[in-house]
């Protein structure tokens, strides 16, 4: 077939992509494939050449047939089993080859997806971290999983309600007001995980969208993170925080493969608070009116008189607080031949969490195809449809939920409905909450090779999301009018993108190696907003009520914002050099323009270069007994961020609803910054990385440097000038950090093995320069850190406590100075700590001893500093707010030398300006933490591969079962609700009566047929 | 390698096709908003984006209610027994730079002076205006620029006169150009100095003959705030007359009925009626911040409620109708609570005018300014009030107990509308060095207290901005 030909195919099939079969016979190569056990192994691949081939039937028998005579290099691949390959010469008859593969056990060979392609491990000049199970638990979103397994990777889940993400950290944070969120791709779809998607459903009920949750972790296959700029610089400007490659699951050629698993499980809160009952507390209260110097009886809140407060003591955590159920069932199978192989993957997911009427229900399906149109074309289809229900309630600082029991909820007031909407129990049976949310991410790859050697890529994304916020409050729920009202809030993102790639392999020779890829790509997301709601509906919105076909909608209930879009259009090449395969080169260069920014400082561009050296490789290491490998590497290169709102280099001018007399109004809403630009990172990298014993113990350790310039900071402006803050180029950071990670197996017998692992990331974040923003010009929303030169984004910047004078039990502050002072200023505040740990990481031991396998996973994080900004209420000044009974450690008459000063219901007195004041390092704790995350026992049981079932696994896991802290307040691991990306970055560590995490058990059954 | 060049070339060919349009595909506008070079093309759009100055205006955070009630919650007008929060440090004279209400007073007259200075610095861009309009809107901005540096000071720097140097106490930045640049606080005398050539200039622009829109300040609103900028400053000499040509033009009667004497719905000839010489147009569904919070709460209480002084006063003589009409008391826990009924009159089905500048407020004050040089017709305008009041005529001439007398009245007339801490300031800083207010916990009228710190806000935009001394008052 000559080339011409190929060409007018390559056009049909970019179009139609027809099926097409060659076929002519001549030389025939059989055989057997098996194990070490000499088992035969069925569905490995086996390939004659590059173009004839075939897979190994149940037996391991395969036959490939029509081969020219020659000879050919055979290779066979199996999953988990090293690549087999040995010449043979192909006559015009039979020829008979017995394969024994070699189960994997060198990482160093293993495969990893860098962005675009695959590569070996050990070829890496870049920092990579591979995970492949992130499915321990029931009903934890995929990268809440991630934690303590990947070194360099900060988790930190955001609380325990059900559906709840993580906050994703990569060798420290970067940036201050753009989003320091890694970048996340499915299958090459750089997916919508905007956690903000629109300001008014953004941050609702204490808790954010979390637009990971609709992924079913099951259908994961591994997840790669692209740590430096080596490894993230292909996708250049969107590199900065690290990229978080997830690849689904692949169909396996040979006969079916089914895997079923069930799983139920129990989740409780970690931790609870103690508060006083209903005597303790209007004892306190009368203490603190008298002590201001008032007579008579305290009044209490909400009209409340005393005779009813002393009858009444209602357990409000109680009523929001109970046991929750979990049960998850998944399935998947695998499957292919020749030309087809596919994965079907379904699941279903009903996660409750403590909190009552919490839920997180997920319906998923998965349809990954790949097709062997000819020898040289092949087809990809990813597919994924799900369907995220969310039954929320009001968790932290709003009205009638967990956080109110933790707050204004006093037990001196009846459950009798009495409270109307802050009473939780009222609420959730008459205000139902439900987030309905559709997800489908989905791409097609055309992958061709037209002429060895070169490979075109051509590949269309499409990720759709429609994220619905649906309210029903009933007739009860309003309690003056009594109208029933269905609202919804709804995101639509369309997010679509398409890229073409070529590589091409350069024939140097046996010592050379050379790979050039090169690329374009383009990307638009459009996301649509509106809101609408009807009186007198009888149901949810979604649920298509009543009204819907008995009304006209009321025009003005109905709200549609403007349309938000943004665009990427990028180049991009990486160059791949091996010398004998131990000196390494890459170079990439991405270049890219974004929608957000203007004409003139529109395209970044983006260049790394890493070299590596295998120096086992060289004479004097190679056969070396103890070191099996030994490689050192090195890097350099630019990532980029331009995670901000989009439009921000526009000023403008905005209409609105309202009139002045009737006469219509435009007012200014934006300052425009036409310079605006790409926030760049410099990341420097070093490594070393070591397998002895033949890998049975690998270690690396890492080292890198980063400076980010130009940083994209929502920057203040004198409020005098009529405007707040503008997103402007401003100042820069510095992130440096080490990375250590050893994986052994230090007992290996027939009947018990050992493995384990062991990581610790240490980074060191410094603010180099804000422009000359004063340190409270730049916060964390309603948070309470700060951005002071010098110190670690998310300084807690305070004044410090000096305990409480025995004489009139009044606070006593210390000044800059350290001078002590009854009277708090912020003039009095220092740094104090910072809520970015020291070090992060993990531990984990897995045990097998014949059937049975015991694994612990501890994750850690040292040196991080917590604020609980609810304490100044729950263990301050006497408001309306409960109070937990450490208060009782208080001062009460001269000469007592106790915890916490004389109870008052002035801030005054306490020297504050009001009780919001109450900031000190009183209420600043030591969040280091060791927490035994997942312990998990298991049995399997392995049937011969004739029999129906092949396997069986029974196993039980327990979450967070255990914690060692000092941290006294309800979880230290703990990231609340956030405003913006800027609050996101900056306080972590930040509690505000956030419900702490879950603890749960499960027990789960995995049979494979 | 010549066939793969044919494939690379054929692969550029259709990356480029793709993305030919690839400057469309990047440039992405805003949705739903207009791009500042297309906002102001026309006379039209500049009304547009006066009226946005007046729905500043309006808002809560300024003459619809933070304006006045912050002021009020420093003075001794209110019982702020009970209040917490922003309203506790207010109350206690110790706000700090973190107290959210600081920042939100602060903010909006500077986003209606911010709206002004743009309007001014295109009058001669904008294309179509006649030399008439260019001068009625050059009024009107002038007018809003006085103003609210004129509220603003009066809340964040110690009172004119205070017995610090005007020329080297500190006021607050003037912003006199639309314009990002950090700016320092200017002194009192230069704020109030510009304070003054506006309006003068306001007076000057808008003294033509115009048409002027319904509920928008004219130049009788302009001069009736230049009154009351002297009158702050003790100036009775330049005060005066401007009184009373305002007064006369006004019509001199006042309103007679007290439900109407805070708001009167007016005619086309006299839009906010009999009593009123400016105010704002509002509408309870666009802003209730000073409705709810002055009038009574469904459960019995208000959020501000008048202080036991006020009752006290309204009741020291027999048959004062203000007692019934404007004050209620009630029981909330066993503790007496006095509520404002005064804005229970202001809704006209769910439409109001905010009353910022009245008659009753003018007469007070050449009362005042003519207790000493004139008695008979301070007496005149004192005894007007009193009269509608239902109380008798006042007769005596001596300078001090009249001045007292119309004081007092002034104080009942005018609680709950944000004067009461200015009229204090203005007492101590020219007459009664010493004077005090609230009999339990007594507070000197310019302790550090008795002014709101800079906000936030403000500062973090620029470190050097001078903020004011902490440390409450007691």
């Amino acid at each position: 077939m000559n080339q011409k030909l190929r060409l007018n195919y390559l056009f049909l099939l970019c179009f139609l992509i027809i099926p097409f079969v060659f076929s002519y016979a001549q030389g025939v190569v059989k055989g057997t494939v098996k194990n070490e056990k000499g088992e035969p192994m069925s569905g490995a691949t086996v390939m004659v050449g590059l173009d004839y081939g075939a897979y190994s039937d149940d037996g391991g028998n395969f036959r490939v047939e029509g081969i020219p005579a020659g000879e050919y290099t055979l290779t066979v691949n199996y999953f988990g089993y090293t690549d087999y390959t040995q010449s043979v010469t192909v006559g015009n008859g039979e020829t008979t080859v017995e394969v024994t593969l070699q189960e994997e056990v060198s990482t160093s060979n293993e495969v990893v997806i860098v962005g675009y392609g695959t590569m070996r491990k050990r070829d890496l000049t870049s920092s990579i971290a591979k995970v492949k199970n992130v499915n321990d638990n029931v009903g934890n979103s995929f990268e809440v999983n991630l934690q303590g397994k990947a070194p360099g990777v900060q988790v930190v889940q955001s609380s325990g309600a059900a559906g709840s993400g993580a906050v994703i950290r990569i060798r420290g944070i970067n940036s201050i007001s753009a989003s320091g969120d890694p970048l996340y791709v499915v299958d090459g779809i750089p997916i919508t995980q905007d956690i903000f998607p629109s300001g008014a459903s953004a941050n609702r009920g204490g808790q954010n969208n979390n637009p990971l949750n609709s992924i079913n972790p099951n259908d994961i296959e591994s997840i790669e993170v692209l740590k430096d700029a080596a490894a993230a610089g292909i996708y250049g400007s969107r590199g900065a925080n690290g990229v978080i490659l997830i690849t689904t699951k692949k169909g396996q050629s040979g006969k079916p493969q089914f895997d079923f698993s069930a799983r139920v499980g129990a989740s409780t809160p970690t931790r609870l608070h103690k508060f006083t009952n209903n005597q303790e507390w209007l004892q306190l209260r009368q203490e603190a009116w008298e002590n201001d110097g008032n007579v008579g009886r305290a009044p209490l809140p909400r009209n409340i008189t005393w005779e009813d407060a002393l009858k009444t003591n209602t357990d409000w955590v109680g009523m929001t607080v109970g046991t929750g159920v979990k049960q998850e069932y998944t399935m998947g199978m695998k499957q292919g031949n020749k030309k087809f192989s596919s994965y079907l993957g379904a699941g279903y997911l009903n996660d409750e969490s403590y909190l009552k009427g919490n839920s997180f229900q997920r319906y998923s399906g998965r349809y990954n195809l790949d097709w062997n149109v000819a020898k040289w074309i092949k087809a990809t289809v990813n597919t994924s449809l799900a369907q995220g229900l969310n039954n929320r309630v009001s968790q932290a600082w709003d009205a009638g939920g967990f956080g109110a029991a933790n707050s204004t909820l006093l037990n001196i007031y009846p459950a009798d409905g009495y409270l109307g909407g802050d009473d939780p129990y009222f609420r959730r049976n008459h205000r139902k909450w439900r987030t309905v949310e559709w997800r489908s991410i989905n791409n097609a790859v055309l992958s061709l090779t037209p002429v060895r050697n070169l490979e075109i890529r051509a590949t269309g994304n499409y990720d759709f999301m429609n994220w619905d916020d649906n309210i029903y409050e009933d007739t009860v729920y309003d309690q003056s009018n009594h109208i029933a009202r269905a609202s919804r809030s709804r995101v639509i993102t369309n997010n679509r993108s398409a890229n073409i790639t070529a590589q091409y392999n350069f024939d140097l020779g046996e010592n050379h190696t050379l790979y050039i890829l090169g690329g374009s790509e383009a990307q638009k997301s459009v996301s649509r907003y509106n809101s609408l709601s009807i009186d007198n509906a009888d149901r949810h919105i979604y649920q298509r009520p009543n009204a819907i076909g008995d009304l006209v909608i009321d025009t003005t209930s109905t709200y549609k914002a403007p349309v938000q879009a943004w665009s990427f259009l990028s180049y991009f090449s990486r160059l791949n050099y091996a010398f004998k395969d131990k000196y390494f080169l890459q170079a990439t260069i991405r270049r890219d323009a974004s929608s957000r920014f203007g004409s003139n400082y529109r395209w970044g561009t983006f260049p790394t270069v890493g070299v590596a050296w295998v120096i086992s490789e060289e004479n004097f290491l190679k056969d070396n007994s103890v070191l099996n490998f030994l490689k050192l590497k090195a890097s350099w290169g630019y990532t980029g961020n331009a995670n901000i709102p989009n439009y921000q280099r526009f000023g403008y001018f905005q209409n609105s609803n309202i009139s002045y007399n009737d006469n219509a109004i435009i007012f200014p809403t934006q300052l425009s910054n036409p310079d605006l630009r790409w926030e760049k990172t410099r990341t420097l990298d070093g490594g070393i990385e070591v397998g002895m014993w033949n890998d049975r113990v690998q270690f690396g350790l890492e080292f890198y440097d980063k400076k980010t310039t130009d940083l994209l900071i929502n920057g203040v402006v004198q409020s005098s000038t009529g405007f707040g803050t503008y997103y402007q180029n401003i100042g820069s950071i510095m992130n440096r950090g080490l990375e250590f990670n050893v994986t052994a197996t230090p007992v290996d017998t027939k009947n018990f093995k050992w493995t384990t692992n062991f990581n610790i990331a240490r980074n060191i974040n410094k603010v180099l320069d804000i422009g000359g923003a004063s340190p409270d010009a730049l916060s964390g929303g309603t948070n309470d850190t700060r951005i002071l030169v010098g110190h670690p984004i998310g300084t807690h910047f305070r004044v410090v406590w000096g305990g409480v004078d025995p004489v009139d039990g009044r606070p006593i502050y210390l000044d800059t100075l350290g001078n002590p002072t009854k009277q708090w200023s912020e003039s009095h505040r220092i740094v104090v700590g910072k809520v970015l740990p020291d070090a992060v990481g993990g531990f984990s031991n897995t045990f097998t001893f014949g059937k049975f396998d015991v694994n612990a996973l501890i994750a850690y994080s040292i040196g991080g500093d917590l604020y609980d900004n609810s304490v100044k209420r729950q263990i301050g000044v006497v408001t309306d707010w409960n109070m937990r009974t450490e208060i009782f450690d208080r001062w009460r008459k001269p000469g007592d030398v106790a915890t916490y000063p004389r109870l008052t219901m002035d801030p005054g007195m306490y020297g504050l300006s009001s009780e919001w004041q109450y900031n000190s390092t009183l209420w600043l704790y030591d969040a280091s933490y060791a927490r035994l995350k997942n312990l998990t026992v298991g049995y399997t049981h392995t049937l011969p591969s004739s029999s129906k079932i092949k396997s069986l696994r029974f196993y039980a896991i327990a979450t967070n079962l255990l914690t060692l802290t000092n941290y006294p307040g309800l979880d230290p691991e703990i990231a609340r609700d956030f405003e913006n990306p800027q609050d996101r970055n900056m306080s972590v560590g930040v509690t505000y009566l956030t419900a702490p995490q879950q603890r749960s058990f499960s027990v789960g059954i995995n049979v494979g047929l | 390698m010549k066939k793969i060049s044919n494939y690379i070339f054929l692969l550029f060919l259709l990356t480029g096709v793709a993305f030919t349009s690839c400057k469309d595909f990047l440039e992405l506008k805003p949705e739903g908003v207009i791009l500042e070079e297309d906002a102001l093309k026309n006379k039209d759009s500049l009304m547009k984006l006066l009226n946005s100055s007046y729905d500043a205006a309006r808002s809560g955070n300024y003459f619809g209610g933070r304006t006045w009630y912050l002021a009020d919650m420093m003075a001794d007008d209110l019982d702020g027994t009970l209040f917490t929060t922003d309203w506790g440090s207010f109350y206690n004279h110790r706000t700090s730079i973190f107290i959210p209400a600081c920042g939100e007073v602060w903010q909006d007259p500077y986003i209606v002076i911010y709206r002004a200075n743009t309007i001014l610095a295109n009058l001669e861009s904008v294309p179509g205006l006649t030399e008439q309009d260019k001068k009625w809107f050059e009024g009107q901005c002038k007018f809003w620029r006085a103003v609210g540096h004129f509220e603003v000071v009066r809340l964040f720097g110690q009172p004119y006169g205070s017995g610090r140097e005007n020329e080297t106490q500190s006021g607050i930045p003037l912003r006199l150009e639309p314009s990002q640049d950090r700016g320092l606080r200017n002194t009192t005398q230069e704020v109030y100095t510009q304070v003054l050539k506006d309006l003068d200039e306001a007076i000057s622009a808008l003294g033509g003959n115009y048409n002027v829109p319904k509920w928008y300040a004219d130049v009788w609103a302009a001069k009736a705030y230049k009154a009351r900028v002297l009158f702050q400053m003790n100036n009775t000499a330049g005060c005066l007359p401007l009184l009373d040509e305002v007064i006369q033009h006004q019509g001199n009667d006042l309103e007679m009925d007290l439900e109407k004497r805070i708001s009167t719905w007016g005619t086309d000839a006299q839009p906010f009626g009999k009593e009123v010489i400016f105010g704002l147009y509002s509408r309870e569904d666009i802003n209730t911040e000073l409705l709810d919070r002055y009038k009574k709460r469904s459960n019995g209480n208000a959020d501000l409620p008048v202080s036991e002084e006020i009752l006290s006063l309204v009741n020291s003589e027999p048959n004062d109708l203000r007692a019934a009409a404007w004050i209620e008391t009630g029981n909330v826990d066993g503790r007496t609570v006095v509520i404002n009924k005064k804005y229970n009159y202001l809704n006209n089905s769910r439409k109001f005018i905010i009353p910022v500048i009245h008659l009753t407020d003018l007469k007070l004050m050449r009362a005042e300014c003519l207790a000493a040089s004139n008695p008979l017709a301070a007496l005149a305008d004192l005894n007007a009030i009193r009269n509608r009041a239902g109380l008798t005529d006042f007769t005596a001439t001596d300078a001090t107990a009249l001045k007292n007398e119309v004081r007092k009245q002034r104080r009942i007339e005018m609680f709950s509308e944000g004067n009461r801490l200015h009229d204090i300031k203005r007492i101590g800083a020219f007459e009664q060095p010493n004077l005090t207010i609230r009999v339990l916990e007594p507070v000197v009228w310019n302790c550090p207290g008795m002014i709101a710190q800079i906000p936030n806000a403000e500062i973090a935009g620029n470190l050097d901005i001078l903020r004011n001394e902490e440390g409450g008052c007691n």
